[in-house]
C-alpha cells in the first residue's frame, strides 16, 4: 500500500495521514472508512481521529510510546500490512438532513456576477445539491460542505469581515458551509438558516459523513 | 473565594478537551502545561485540577475561608496583604486575606490553584473555558472545593522546576514541507532572529521575520492542525499555534515547536526574540519522556516529603 499515503508528523503525539488522492467524494469516503478501521483496532493510546478532506489527524497519549518508538513507523507498517475497504456499504445511506435557508445573502449579487449566472440559477444550483459534511472545524459545529457544483465556485473575499451573523451560508471556493455562531469570516455570504447548528447541551447538529440538502423557504 | 477586580484574559484552565475536534471544539488547555503540572503536584491535587491562568493585569482575590494556595509559571510579585511570595511555595489563606499581583518580572502566564481544587462546571471532561463558545464564564464568585486540613511546603525540600529564560532557543521538528522552502528561507529559519509579534494570544504566536518562499506554491487544502504546529502565512511569516489553536487549517506546515518549548514559548513576551533550533522527531520524543522521568521524580519526593511530615 506504500505510496498510496504520506505521513506528516504533527506534534509527539499526533500524525496526520494523507491520501494521496484528488479531493472529493472518493477521497472523502475513504478517509471516513480509514477513521472506522483505526477506532475499531481499539488502541488503548489512542484519543481521536480527525477526518478532512483527503486526510485523518490521529491523536494519541503518551502511552503510545511504553511499547512502540516512533509514531512514523508504527503507522507506516500497519497501513503497508492493512488494506482499507472503501466499499463499505454503510456510507451509502445516510440520512439527508434539510436545511431551511432564506437566499438573502449580502454577497448574493456578487456571486451572480462572479459566475455570470442569475441570482435564481445560482439559487438552484445550490440548492439542488446533496452534500457531504467533509469535516467540522473554524468553529464549534461549523460544516465543510463538500459536493458543490462548480458552476458556483467563488474567491473567498480578499479580506475577511470582522462579524459574520450567525446562522450565515456562505461560499467558499470549492465549498460550501454555514456559520453557527457570529464571527469573523472570509466566505461570501448567499444566505441565512434559523436552523441552530450547536447548543451546549446537544452539541453539533450535524457530523462528518452526514448528507445535507438546503431548503429555501 | 471572591473576585473583586477580574484583571485581563483570566481563565480556567486544565489539560484541555479531549475527544471533541470532529464537531469542532478545540482541545484548548492551559498554555503553560509544564507549569501547570508543577503546580498540581506542589499542592497534591489530581494532575488534572483546573487552575486559574492569570495575565498581567490579573485579578485581585479576596479569601473566603481558610485555604492552601500555590502559584507557578511568570511572576507577577504577588502579594497577600501587601506581603511579597513568591511562586513553587504553599501558603495558608485565612478569610478576609486579599491576594494582589503588582507588577510584571518574568513571564506571561501564571497559573493559581488551592488545594483540593475550585469548584466549577465540568463540560464534557474538562473545566477549561472555551474561548469560541465563551464557557464557562469567569466569575464574581469561585467556591473552593476545600476540605483538605493539612499542606506542606515541598518546595523547601528543593522541589523546583523553571524554564531557561535565560535562552532564546525554540526547538522545532521540520516536517516534509520544510523541505519545499527556498535555500534563503531555509537559512533564514535556523539562523536568524524572529521578533514575536503582538498580535499573539492563546490561539497563536505570530512571528515577524524576513519572509518566506516556497520554491513551488502549495495547495491550500484543510487539515488537522494542533498546539505546536508552525505555519506558513500567504505573506511569508510564520505563526506558531498555541493551547486554543483551531482543529484545522490549511496552511503550509513547517513543522512543530516541541511540547517542552511550547509551553516555554508561551511565556515569552510580545516584542520578545526567539531563534529556532532543528532537531529530529527522535530526539523529541526523547525529551518528552525525560520530562516525564523528571516530573515522576518530583511526585516521588513530595509524596515522601509528605510521609515524613
Amino acid at each position: 500500500m506504500k505510496g498510496l499515503f504520506t505521513f506528516s508528523i504533527l506534534s509527539e503525539k499526533a500524525i496526520c495521514v494523507f491520501l494521496n488522492k484528488e479531493i472529493g467524494l472518493d477521497a472523502h469516503r475513504e478517509v471516513l472508512k480509514l477513521k472506522k478501521t483505526i477506532e475499531s483496532q481499539k488502541w488503548p493510546w489512542l484519543i481521536e481521529t480527525i477526518p478532512s478532506y483527503n486526510s485523518i489527524g490521529i491523536f494519541v497519549d503518551i502511552s503510545f510510546y511504553k511499547s512502540n518508538t516512533s509514531l512514523l513507523i508504527f503507522f507506516e507498517n500497519w497501513f503497508s500490512e492493512n488494506i482499507i475497504d472503501v466499499n463499505d456499504a454503510s456510507f451509502q445511506k445516510a440520512l439527508i438532513k434539510s436545511i431551511p435557508i432564506k437566499y438573502d445573502g449580502v454577497d448574493l449579487s456578487f456571486v451572480s456576477n462572479y459566475c455570470k449566472l442569475s441570482v435564481n440559477e445560482v439559487i438552484t444550483i445550490h440548492s439542488k445539491t446533496v452534500y457531504t459534511v467533509a469535516m467540522i472545524g473554524f468553529l464549534p459545529g461549523f460544516p465543510y460542505l463538500l459536493g458543490m457544483d462548480e458552476r458556483i465556485f467563488v474567491p473567498r473575499k480578499s479580506t475577511p469581515r470582522l462579524k459574520v451573523a450567525k446562522g450565515s451560508v456562505g461560499i467558499g471556493g470549492f465549498q460550501t458551509g454555514i456559520y453557527p455562531a457570529e464571527s469573523p469570516g472570509g466566505w461570501q455570504i448567499i444566505g441565512t438558516t434559523v436552523l441552530e447548528l450547536f447548543d451546549l447541551e446537544n452539541l453539533s447538529y450535524l457530523s462528518i459523513g452526514d448528507k445535507v440538502k438546503f431548503k429555501p423557504i | 473565594m471572591k473576585i473583586l477586580k477580574k484583571g485581563v484574559l483570566s481563565t480556567f484552565q486544565d489539560h484541555g478537551r479531549f475527544g471533541f475536534q470532529t464537531i469542532g471544539l478545540n482541545i484548548g488547555g492551559v498554555m503553560d502545561n509544564l507549569s501547570f503540572r508543577l503546580l498540581n503536584m506542589i499542592l497534591g491535587n489530581h494532575s488534572n485540577e483546573a487552575a486559574l491562568e492569570i495575565h498581567f493585569p490579573g485579578p485581585h482575590i479576596e479569601f473566603e475561608e481558610f485555604c492552601f494556595f500555590a502559584m507557578t509559571g511568570a511572576d507577577f510579585n504577588p502579594t497577600l496583604n501587601q506581603k511579597l511570595l513568591t511562586k513553587n511555595k504553599i501558603y495558608k489563606a485565612k478569610p478576609g486575606d486579599q491576594l494582589v499581583f503588582k507588577h510584571k518580572s518574568i513571564g506571561e502566564r501564571l497559573y493559581f490553584a488551592v488545594k483540593g481544587g475550585l469548584e466549577i462546571p465540568d463540560w464534557l471532561n474538562s473545566k477549561s473555558s472555551n474561548a469560541q463558545l465563551n464557557f464557562p464564564e469567569f466569575s464574581q464568585y469561585i467556591a473552593l472545593n476545600n476540605k483538605v486540613e493539612i499542606a506542606i511546603d515541598c518546595t523547601k525540600y528543593g522541589v523546583s522546576f523553571d524554564h531557561d529564560y535565560t535562552s532564546k532557543i525554540i526547538r522545532f521538528v521540520p516536517s516534509f514541507e520544510f523541505d519545499k522552502l527556498d535555500f534563503d528561507s531555509k537559512n533564514n529559519l535556523l539562523n536568524s532572529e524572529f521578533l514575536i509579534s503582538k498580535n499573539s494570544n492563546r490561539m497563536g504566536y505570530r512571528l515577524s521575520g524576513v519572509p518566506m518562499i516556497l520554491i513551488e506554491s502549495m495547495e491550500m487544502v484543510s487539515a488537522s492542525v494542533t498546539k505546536g504546529t508552525i505555519q506558513l502565512l500567504p505573506d511569508g511569516q510564520l505563526i506558531v499555534l498555541m493551547a486554543d489553536a483551531q482543529v484545522s487549517g490549511g496552511y503550509p506546515k513547517l513543522g512543530f515547536v516541541i511540547e517542552n518549548d511550547v509551553s516555554k514559548l508561551s511565556q515569552f513576551s510580545p516584542q520578545s526574540k526567539i531563534r529556532f533550533e532543528m532537531i529530529s522527531y527522535e530526539h523529541a520524543v526523547q525529551i518528552m519522556l525525560q520530562t516525564e522521568k523528571s516530573f515522576r521524580l518530583i511526585k516521588k519526593s513530595i509524596e515522601l516529603r509528605e510521609k515524613e511530615n
